[in-house]
């Protein structure tokens, strides 16, 4: 039977709607079959080990069922998405060697000058494939890797065996399964012991091909007492046909490690976004989520932090908003398993023209893990009476002397407000849109300068998107 | 100059209609310092929110300058030249007082132009540029900082709305001398609204506003002293009262 579809007009979202004509190389025919697997898997010359794992991901994404809450996934058929599309480029270091097209693409999207003026190295991914890398010869010299998953899995093949997907395992749910069996492209970072990665490193995940899915695999690992910002971008231009996201990110921050994982997703609204991030921080580690999410049809993203060592430290800092059509389900998650681990959830949701913008927080304190602390501070802005927003806090405390606090509120713009700000001589749109600003910035102020102004033009563009 | 022209104001109260500004006419001319005062619940606050276009009238023009404004948004309002400080100042979450200096000028100014502000109303500049203007900042601070942003803004007439209320008496010293300063320097036409004799006493012209009309309206020399024998003699029949 064919499933009824909506499809969400999409608002003008300037350059990053930008399409190229689909030059891909190969495209895996649609649909998720052990063939397909067993094709991509040759195309890619996985190790023996990596298909076997690739064929047991999709046993368990059979037996999996779709999750019984958040939002509907109905629309989602799977028989419809292609899974592994190859761009026409072959992974270089040089962006001179990029296909035309494939380097316009990131020039717009502002990647090789970020690369020149502010990061010490780049990953770029299009489609299926990573198409460009770099790192900065210094952080090579001090043993650090940064680099595509797929030369990876070949060149350090016992890190990855011993990595890959131990966080995140596909049983976890259904798309966890789905990326353990289609996964391609993504980025392997690793920090040796004690050395700091002054300088942000990037990896931008560009979805170009309509119909497509995007499944690329992050896994980071910084060692003893190191420390790294990693950045995450993401988009894909909007299309009339579902589009699929379901990356999985894997963080292993160790022993009074530092790790800051900064993500700006910004999705067409053709896209089920469904993402899986984790992290497991060692004694003293201290991980930090900055999360923007915006776009997208359908969201469901709850990064988790795995508070393992006594005194490991999460801070979550979070933006997510949902527009016309759109049901935008995030969270954050923190599970503490030793004494004294603390952490601190931050977030805003916006939702206007009807758009859905829920936040799930869940804290879970084990009895191993007395004198945990953790304070959660969630607040919503409703641009309108059509739009929601909730936020939806779960506890579970074992652990003795915990410490923890929620603090939610639900707020929309008063006329008030709007009005003072017009009298000083700016328009409704603009008064609205600098409340708006002033309402995320203490996420805007966690980015880097370039991001957080990334971050205020989506909110602009998001925005400007009630006009019409 | 501003013509107000037979302005009413009326909201709707369990299904009764309140005439809060009722067929008011008022002219005030051009490079005056004027101070409209009146008992609690006058009008004087609805009337300065209808003239920036805070409240819509319910009847009546409005002409600036020669201009009908009556049908202008808040913000062509604010773009023609009319401030208002006003007397509940909003709260902003994320918006820096630095922003807001900013934003009145319409400029780009620079950290040190935007203290000069902060100065002229009395508050340690360096402490203030970087706050949030959230719940934190105290009433009177918040006031003082409404009154800098309307001085920065530097327009031809601006409204404070009791500029006075909760700064404390020795800051109250200075912000006379602030309005003493403006009305020296300032071309432009300001209109106080204020309870405060010293207020008064610098004004040229005084409006008394009561149940929504203009009661009074003259020279500070000749209003001043009739609303000081009034309160005068409630004084003096409180005091005999006791
Ligand atoms: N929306 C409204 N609904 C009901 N009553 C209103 C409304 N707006 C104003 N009023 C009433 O109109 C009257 C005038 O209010 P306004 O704030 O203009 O007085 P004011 O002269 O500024 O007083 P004060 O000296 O206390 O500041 C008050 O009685 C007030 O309660
Ligand atoms: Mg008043």
């Amino acid at each position: 039977m064919a499933q009824e579809k909506t499809y969400i007009e999409d608002i003008e979202r300037t350059l990053y709607d930008i399409k190229n004509v689909d030059k891909s190389k190969y495209k895996s025919q649609s649909g998720l079959t052990e063939d397909i697997i067993r094709d991509i898997s040759a195309r890619k010359n996985d190790p023996e080990w990596m298909l076997e794992f690739r064929l047991k991901s999709l046993e368990v994404y059979n037996q999996l069922s779709l999750p019984n809450w958040g939002p509907d996934l109905s629309e989602l058929n799977m028989d419809e998405i292609v899974t592994y599309v190859q761009p026409d480029a072959k992974m270089t270091g040089s962006w001179d060697e990029v296909p035309e097209d494939i380097k316009d693409t990131f020039d717009r999207l502002g990647i090789p000058e970020a690369e020149q003026t502010s990061l010490a190295g780049v990953g770029a991914q299009y489609d299926s494939e990573v198409v460009y890398h770099s790192i900065q010869e210094d952080l090579v010299k001090q043993g650090v890797i940064y680099t595509d998953m797929e030369t990876a899995l070949h060149e350090h093949e016992e890190i990855v065996r011993d990595h890959f997907m131990k966080l995140v395992p596909p049983k976890d749910h259904k798309f966890a399964a789905l990326h353990g069996a289609v996964w391609s492209g993504g980025s392997f970072v690793y920090v040796p012991e004690g050395v700091h990665v002054e300088i942000p490193l990037q990896s931008y995940f560009r979805l170009n091909a309509a119909g497509a899915g995007q499944f690329e695999h992050t896994l980071i690992i910084v060692e003893k007492n190191a420390s790294l910002h990693f950045i995450e971008g993401c988009s894909a231009p909007k299309y009339n046909v579902t589009n699929l996201h379901a990356g999985c990110v894997e963080l292993f921050v160790n022993d009074g490690a530092r790790l800051r994982y900064s993500t700006i997703e910004n999705w067409s609204r053709n896209m089920m976004n469904l993402n899986t991030k984790r992290a497991v921080v060692g004694k003293d580690g201290v991980i930090e989520w900055v999360s923007g999410s915006f776009g997208s049809h359908v969201s469901m993203l709850y990064p988790c932090s795995v508070l393992k060592g006594e005194n490991a430290k999460c801070e979550f800092t979070g933006v997510t908003f949902a527009s016309k059509g759109q049901n935008l389900d995030t969270g954050a998650s923190v599970i503490h398993c030793a004494p004294h681990t603390s952490a601190n959830i931050s977030t805003r949701t916006i939702s206007k023209a009807g758009g859905k913008a829920t936040y799930r927080s869940a804290v879970k304190v084990t009895k191993n893990a007395p004198y945990a602390k953790c304070s959660v501070n969630c607040e919503s802005l409703m641009l309108d009476d059509i739009s929601r927003s909730d936020t939806l806090p779960t506890m579970d405390i074992e652990g003795d002397e915990a410490d923890i606090g929620h603090e939610a509120t639900i707020g929309r713009i008063s006329d008030e407000a709007i009005f003072y700000l017009m009298s000083r001589g700016i328009s409704e749109d603009e008064a609205r849109s600098m409340i708006v600003r002033g309402f995320v910035e203490p996420i805007a102020k966690e980015l880097p300068l370039e991001y957080a102004v990334e971050m205020n033009n989506l909110v602009n563009i998001e925005l400007e998107g009630t006009m019409g | 100059m501003l013509e107000l022209k037979d302005l009413t104001y009326q909201v709707e109260e369990n299904n009764e209609t309140l005439t809060i500004i009722d067929h008011l006419d008022l002219t005030i001319d051009d490079g005056k310092f004027i101070v409209i005062t009146g008992p609690n619940g006058g009008g004087k606050s609805t009337l300065a929110k209808l003239i920036m276009g805070v409240k819509e009238l319910t009847s009546g023009q409005m002409i600036f300058d020669g201009e009908d404004i009556t049908e202008c948004s808040i913000t062509d309002r604010a773009r023609k030249g009319i401030s208002f400080a006003f007397q509940q100042p909003v709260h902003f979450k994320g918006i820096k007082v630095l922003d807001l200096l900013r934003l009145a000028t319409g400029k780009n100014i620079s950290v040190n132009t935007a203290c000069e502000y902060l100065s002229k109303v009395g508050l340690c500049a360096k402490e203030y540029i970087d706050r949030e203007v959230n719940s934190s900042l105290s009433g009177g601070e918040l006031k003082r900082i409404e009154i800098a942003t309307v001085l920065a803004r530097g327009t031809k007439f601006s409204i404070f709305d009791e500029p006075e209320a909760g700064i404390d008496i020795w800051s109250f010293q200075n912000l006379i001398q602030v309005f003493e300063n403006i009305r020296k320097t300032v071309k432009g036409t300001v209109l106080i609204i204020s309870h405060q004799e010293r207020i008064l006493n610098i004004a040229d012209e005084i409006i008394v506003i009561e149940n929504g009309k203009v009661k009074k309206h003259g020279p500070k020399d000749e209003i001043l002293p009739e609303l000081l024998g009034t309160a005068d003699a409630v004084n003096r029949a409180c005091s005999k009262m006791s």
